[in-house]
């Protein structure tokens, strides 16, 4: 659990480790090169040992010399010596020494042999030559010995240091790295000190990320990032709740003030009946505020839109123009449209925000004059647009007219009919449908409009089929395959 | 027509009550889920008017303890506007539902269509006053003249004289006459009223189209012949 929280420890136990098995493996080779020198070495002594026994045996042909013999090797070999000479022969009085009995434990090169004599713990290395007859003396074999356990002992010794100092270098490596790796997180440390700091009181606040690590900065940039965008969203929330309270008051105000007088009289039934329808428009006005914000904070939820019917969305738009046809004729405006595409929408919010377009359309456009809607199949999406003649929005205005509650200064006037979230309820449905809005101002046009998302292969098919624009009667040919 | 009222908000209870008895509906009234659902099964309602938050045991609970034993068609009233919660009632058997705040003749409404209560007899040919509408050759008569309407026009009287002396509001205007089922902030019925008037009373003393504030329209024959 510990490893998991902190970097620092993980990191000198991975160090640690790591310097472990190499430190393992550096012994290891350490060790066995060592064996092999301390091998080698004795076997050449043996072998020298061996060749002066072989010259004495070999020269000493006679029972008179063979004493010799016996105290010259008795000599080679004294009593702390680690040398064994024996010699095997038919006959007794040619012989010398005891035979060095045990099992064979291996073979050290081709000539000489590993024997564990019994009850020691170390191995014997023995050397056999064949020493020809000579005068009275029968062929002999000489056996010439050196045991190991001087330097068995001593690979021992070695091989403990050797894990000693293994075990004490692994744990000056943790803890210097532990040092290391806390001294080098430093920058990690002061930044989650600063990040603490952060609250919603003091908002503007970010992350230093200058003097930071590379690592570090472009960690501390997206944070910053995410911080900016939170903060936009909780400007925005405070704004709008404080536009939510605005806009309530007015008809709370309305309702309590003329509910207060009615009351301080004796009022006529007519009159009392006046207040009361009085008091049921303000209740609707509240009503239908109320469900545009729950509408609203659905697709907040990021809510997407159900019940989708694949439709063309030219027949979805005339059926809209048809609903409104009275308040266009009022207004005396015209409509063309052009283009057309297929999509996934659901039809009764595809018609809210058509409607709520329209309805943007007709307040700001001056009479006799005509709308153009167009319905351009695009890469992914298809783009619905409302055009009307008007004065340029000014590009400030234009950032923020999809916003909840945002009002152009000329439409401020009317507000009692319209509360300012038509705009916002087109951008909630476009996000339901995966689309966005936009508006565009150019050649004495304001363009409102907003994209539904379509599949792709449908849209490229829609888009090939795709009349020409710019007639009333291009509906394009529904081709299938 | 019997309607049990499942609700335990003591101000909604009133004023249904009242409003569901004066339009002719015996109310009976529970005020919390085990009640309701007690009553609900217990005794045949021809629609159920339910609440989903109840103390006790919750609207899904009163449905599914009625749905184990009675068809009674059941409206449920949804404070949250949420989708899983329609979804949530109409899998387990609600007939249809309303998200609060609404509107009391939406409910009225809604209430009708689920009993299928008779309207005033529907016939081809209704008259209104000296009002005579044609359903079957789509032509308006008054005091013997014809009227010259649009299509829509005539859709809309038609759907106010078939309804004739009821309050018909805003929204279900829209939805029977041009099939659109959102609130709109266009002027439509307004201005498809105004139009309407201007053929229908513009020339008459007593007037037949009347404006009920906050609430809607209506077409009927007035003593004082005057509008509202």
């Amino acid at each position: 659990m510990m490893l998991k929280r902190s970097i620092s420890l993980r990191l000198s136990a991975m160090f640690a480790a790591v310097s472990l098995v190499v430190f393992t493996l550096t012994g290891v080779g350490l060790f066995v090169l060592m064996q092999r020198q301390l091998f080698n070495e004795l076997r050449e002594t043996l072998d020298t040992r061996a060749r002066i026994a072989e010259l004495i045996v070999s020269h000493a042909p006679t029972v008179e010399k063979w004493a010799f013999v016996q105290e010259k090797l008795r000599d080679l070999s004294p009593a702390d010596s680690r040398m064994h000479y024996f010699v095997e022969s038919p006959d007794p009085r040619f012989s010398f020494g005891m035979p060095i009995v045990g099992t064979v434990r291996g073979s050290l090169g081709q000539d000489h042999e590993l024997v564990r004599q019994p009850g020691q713990n170390y191995d014997v290395i023995l050397r056999r030559y064949t020493v020809p007859a000579a005068g009275e003396r029968p062929a002999v074999t000489l056996v010439v010995g050196t045991d190991c356990e001087r330097t068995e002992l001593m690979l021992r010794r070695f091989g403990i240091a050797l894990a000693v100092l293994i075990l004490v270098s692994t744990i000056a490596v943790a803890l210097l790295s532990r040092a290391v790796t806390r001294f080098g997180l430093a920058p990690l440390t002061r930044l989650s000190r600063e990040a603490a700091q952060l609250s919603p009181s003091n908002r503007r606040q970010r992350l230093r990320s200058d003097d930071l690590p590379e690592e570090l900065h472009d960690l501390t940039t997206s944070f910053n990032g995410a911080l900016e965008r939170l903060d936009r969203a909780y400007e925005r929330l405070e704004s709008f709740n404080a536009d939510v309270a605005h806009e309530l008051r007015t008809p709370v105000s309305i309702l309590i003030g003329q509910t207060q007088v009615a009351l301080t009289r004796n009022r006529s039934v007519l009159q009392l009946r006046q207040t009361l329808q009085s008091n049921l428009e303000e209740f609707e006005r509240l009503r239908v505020i109320v469900n545009d914000m729950l509408f609203l904070s659905r697709s907040d939820r990021g809510e997407r839109a159900s019940d989708l019917t694949e439709v063309s969305l030219r027949d979805e738009v005339s059926r809209m123009l048809e609903f409104l046809e009275m308040p266009l004729e009022e207004a005396q405006l015209g409509v063309a449209l052009h283009g057309d595409a297929t999509a996934s929408v659901n039809t009764s919010l595809f018609g809210r925000a058509m409607s709520n377009l329209f309805v943007n359309a007709i307040q700001h456009s001056p009479p006799g004059t005509s709308l153009q809607v167009t319905i351009t199949p695009q890469r992914g999406h298809v783009e619905i647009a409302v055009s009307n003649p008007g004065e340029p929005i000014d590009p400030v205005a234009r950032e923020h007219i999809f916003d909840r509650f945002y009002r152009l200064q000329e439409a401020r006037s009317n507000s009692h009919e319209n509360h300012g979230l038509g705009l916002s309820i087109v951008k909630a449905v476009a996000e339901m449908h995966g689309g966005t809005v936009f508006v565009r101002s150019a050649e004495g046009a304001n363009t409102f409009g907003f994209s539904v998302a379509v599949d792709d292969d449908s849209a490229r098919a829609q888009s090939e089929l795709e009349a020409p624009r710019g007639s009333r009667s291009s509906v394009p040919l529904h081709v299938s395959p | 027509m019997k309607v049990l009222v499942i609700e335990d908000e003591r101000k909604v209870v009133d004023y249904l009550r009242s409003g569901l008895t004066e339009q002719g509906w015996i109310v009976d009234v529970a005020m919390d889920g085990e009640e309701g659902a007690w009553m609900a099964t217990e005794y045949d309602f021809d629609v159920i008017v339910l609440d989903v938050m109840l103390p006790k045991l919750d609207g899904f609970g009163v449905l599914r303890a009625l749905r184990a034993r009675k068809d009674t068609p059941v409206i449920m009233l949804t404070a949250r506007d949420r989708v899983d919660d329609r979804v949530h009632g109409l899998r387990d058997g609600a007939d249809d539902y309303l998200t609060k705040p609404f509107s009391f003749l939406e409910l009225v409404e809604r209430l009708r269509a689920l009993t299928r209560r008779a309207r005033a007899q529907e016939s081809t040919l209704i008259t209104v006053g000296d009002l005579q509408v044609d359903l079957i050759s789509r032509r308006a008569m008054r005091d013997g003249v014809r009227l010259d309407l649009t299509a829509k026009e005539f859709q809309l009287l038609s759907v106010l004289a078939r309804r004739r002396g009821e309050i018909l509001s805003k929204t279900l205007i829209t939805e029977l006459v041009w099939d659109v089922n959102f609130e709109s902030n266009a002027n439509v019925v307004e201005t498809a009223i105004k139009r309407l008037r201007a053929k229908l009373d513009g020339p008459y003393a007593a007037k037949l189209l009347h404006t009920i504030r906050g609430m809607g329209y209506v077409l009927e024959v007035r003593e004082d012949g005057g509008q509202a």
